[in-house]
């Protein structure tokens, strides 16, 4: 948290205060004596990350309205030095409160000008901030926070006097919608209950001819006076400020106000600089005195404190996201635990219920593996006996059909190609047919013809054909009488008694 | 504000200690994201186990029967004597005794090498084949088919028929000769055992 301190500048010296959740305690008091100036400035370097306020209640202070035509950004910025510099000769400590524009088409602005004229008075002691480098964020007065003061404790600003009694002298302005247009000190030398209390009845008057005279205000206006008091002053002030035609007292208690701006420390008199001190640690107004360059180590200190709060906020999201990460975490990992602790106990049930099955040594998924394997070389386990049946009730039908040889293979791969080297993985027959070749010969005797023993065959093939599933196919014919191959022939009796050869193969899908 | 060499003195510390904080921000975060990232991890890789557990409970009534009788077929491959390491003299001892009870008048054979016939060994059992190539001298062609029949039926292995073929003889054309058929046949004679290595069960 930023150390807040203020420093109270009144015509003699300056008193340093250390504000801290709305408690106020003086650190020290510098007269604005030379000797004092270094005492000042080794209590700035005493505090080094403080930031520091000047609240000044001089005498020599100016306001001045002024009215300029409707500009904006550099132009305006210059034309409102130019005027401060007209109307305060060249005081560095100036600043302008812009009051609102005038509602006509020119919509010229209207300022409230102010100046503490004396720069010299601010002289040592800004030259002490400097040397120290103390962050200075402005400069105040007193009567920059009337209005401020008033607007707190709920009191009307549209055109007001209010009169405070701070350090032996009595500050009386004119404020109109919370705005100093006016504002003066007068020097207290009867700072008792009863001298204050007919000093500010005094004064109110004063001020309210002053005011007319000046014509700002009207002659026949009432205007609502507003006195800050010691609970015990109260009735003396009260008795001494006698409501007129012209004013209207308000006495405001200062506890009850210190109260309202939860300012713990009390004020023990009629002093009201401790309430001003206060609002200025609390809601310092936007416009300061200051130049900027007595403010430059006040924007290093904000640069600091940026980067202090950067880190800060990145360190705290860090946290919470870290914290929010390990909770998750947590988390997952009590949920992890107890999904172990449940799939333990599936686990132990489905043992429990495998253990009453026939133990054999093998898990379950090499058993399932070794008896589809096993069903699935049983499918191949086939006998040549359908094939040769087949061929033995085409030769009963044909009896003259003679067999060399009856060739029988299951499978697309034949044995041959399927043998592997040593230590390689073999493979078994594809498929799921079986193939027959049959060689023989037709023998119908020496007188038979040719086209007598082609007819012979014909019947056989159709015989072997019987079965749809059986593809047959004539690998060699009797007699080749093909128009695609030679046809040889010579004595008709040498030709019939050589007996004719065929061959045929038969492919079929052998039901399981 | 214009900025001037001895601000820097007042600065860069708490530059520096703005750095520090925010990569300290930086790493518990990440770190803590790392774990939270792993915890997650670990907690879907234990839902995943959870949920394989539970389906194979609640298939385990199904999967009790069909056990039991993948149980009973492995126990008849036992009972054939095809589980465990090749019985080559058991085999030649069968061929020479169904040779004499069918009469058969002539026989050669020849074992080939064994090989596997899973191209992955390594899961415990694998079945193995050995080439069986036999040339008989038959008097009828149920000679083969009951040979064969009692091969498979005897047999301490799987046999596998792949082809077989039957030539009659030319002096058989000629009557006189006692067998009246040449057959030539190949088979596979399948095991199952351990991969190389294991122990038989």
């Amino acid at each position: 948290m930023i150390s807040r301190r203020l420093l109270y500048l009144d015509t003699q010296r300056l008193t340093a205060y250390a504000w801290r959740h709305g408690k106020l305690s003086a650190e020290g008091v510098f007269e604005m004596r030379p000797e004092e100036y270094p005492r000042f400035t080794a209590y700035l370097a005493g505090h080094p990350n403080s930031q520091f306020r000047i609240l000044a209640n001089v005498g020599e202070e100016g306001h001045e309205l002024e009215t300029i035509p409707f500009l904006q950004g550099a132009d305006r910025k210059a034309l409102i030095t130019r005027k401060l510099g007209q109307h305060f000769q060249g005081s560095p400590l100036v600043t302008a409160i812009s009051l609102g524009y005038e509602k006509d088409k020119r919509k010229n602005e209207k300022l409230l000008l102010s100046a503490l004229t004396n720069p010299a008075h601010f002289d040592p002691w800004l030259k002490c901030l400097n040397e120290a480098g103390a962050a200075l964020a402005g400069i105040y007065t007193v009567a920059q926070m009337g209005g401020q003061l008033l607007k707190k404790l709920g009191k009307p600003t549209a055109r007001s006097l209010l009169l405070t009694y701070q350090d032996h002298s009595i500050r009386e302005s004119y404020l109109v919608d919370g705005k100093p247009q006016f504002s003066r000190m007068t020097p207290l030398f009867d700072s008792s209950i009863a001298g204050i209390a007919s000093r500010f009845a005094t004064e109110a008057a004063k001020l309210y001819q002053y005011l007319d005279g000046q014509r700002h205000i009207g002659r026949n206006d009432t205007l609502p006076v507003y006195i800050l008091a010691h609970p015990q002053a109260i009735s003396a002030v009260r008795q001494a400020c006698i409501d007129s035609s012209s004013l209207n007292f308000e006495i405001v208690d200062s506890h009850q106000a210190a109260r309202k701006l939860d300012l713990k420390t009390l004020p023990s008199d009629s002093s009201s600089e401790l309430l001003y001190l206060h609002l200025l640690a609390t809601e310092p107004p936007r416009q300061q005195f200051a130049a900027e360059a007595h403010r430059h180590d006040y924007h290093v200190s904000q640069v600091r404190y940026g980067l202090l709060g950067l880190g800060a906020l990145a360190l705290l999201g860090g946290t919470l996201f870290a914290a929010k990460q390990l909770y998750d975490t947590w988390s997952l990992r009590q949920e992890t635990q107890a999904l172990a602790a449940s799939e333990a106990e599936l686990s132990w049930r489905y043992r429990e219920i495998s253990a009453t099955f026939p133990q054999l040594g093998i898990d379950n998924e090499t058993l399932r593996r070794i008896t589809d394997r096993h069903s699935e070389l049983l499918r191949q386990q086939r006998l040549p006996d359908d094939a040769f049946r087949l061929v033995s009730r085409a030769l009963d039908e044909v009896p003259t059909a003679y067999l060399d040889a009856i060739e029988w293979r299951f499978g697309d791969v034949t044995p041959a190609a399927t043998q592997p080297t040593t230590g390689k993985a073999g493979t078994m027959p594809g498929g799921n047919s079986e193939t027959i070749i049959l060689r023989g010969q037709i023998r119908l005797g020496p007188s038979a013809t040719a086209r007598q023993t082609l007819a012979t065959f014909e019947h056989f093939v159709e015989l072997l054909r019987v079965d749809r599933n059986n593809d047959v196919n004539v690998v060699q014919q009797p007699f080749d009488i093909e128009s695609g191959r030679a046809l040889r022939g010579g004595d008709a009796d040498s030709e019939s008694t050589q007996p004719r050869q065929f061959a045929v193969q038969i492919t079929r899908k052998p039901t399981p | 504000m214009k900025p001037e060499p001895r601000d820097l003195k007042k600065t860069w510390w708490v530059a520096l200690l703005a750095a520090i904080l925010i990569a300290l921000a930086v790493a518990a975060g990440l770190w803590t994201s790392a774990g939270a990232r792993k915890a997650q991890g670990e907690r879907d890789a234990a839902a995943a186990r959870k949920l394989e557990v539970e389906r194979r409970l609640a298939r385990v009534r199904t999967e009790e029967q069909e056990i039991k009788a993948r149980t009973q077929q492995f126990q008849q491959m036992e009972q054939t004597g095809m589980v465990g390491q090749e019985k080559r003299l058991d085999w030649t001892e069968l061929l020479r005794d169904l040779q004499q009870q069918l009469r058969l008048s002539g026989m050669s054979y020849e074992f080939g090498p064994q090989i596997p016939l899973e191209t992955n060994t390594d899961k415990g059992y694998a079945f193995y084949s050995s080439q069986l190539k036999i040339q008989l001298r038959l008097l009828h062609e149920e000679d083969l088919l009951n040979f064969i029949n009692r091969l498979q039926r005897e047999a301490k292995a799987m046999i596998l028929v792949r082809g077989c073929k039957l030539v009659r003889p030319p002096a058989a054309n000629s009557a006189g000769g006692a067998a009246s058929l040449n057959a030539e046949c190949t088979m596979e004679w399948v095991t199952l055992r351990r991969a190389t290595g294991a122990q038989q069960p």
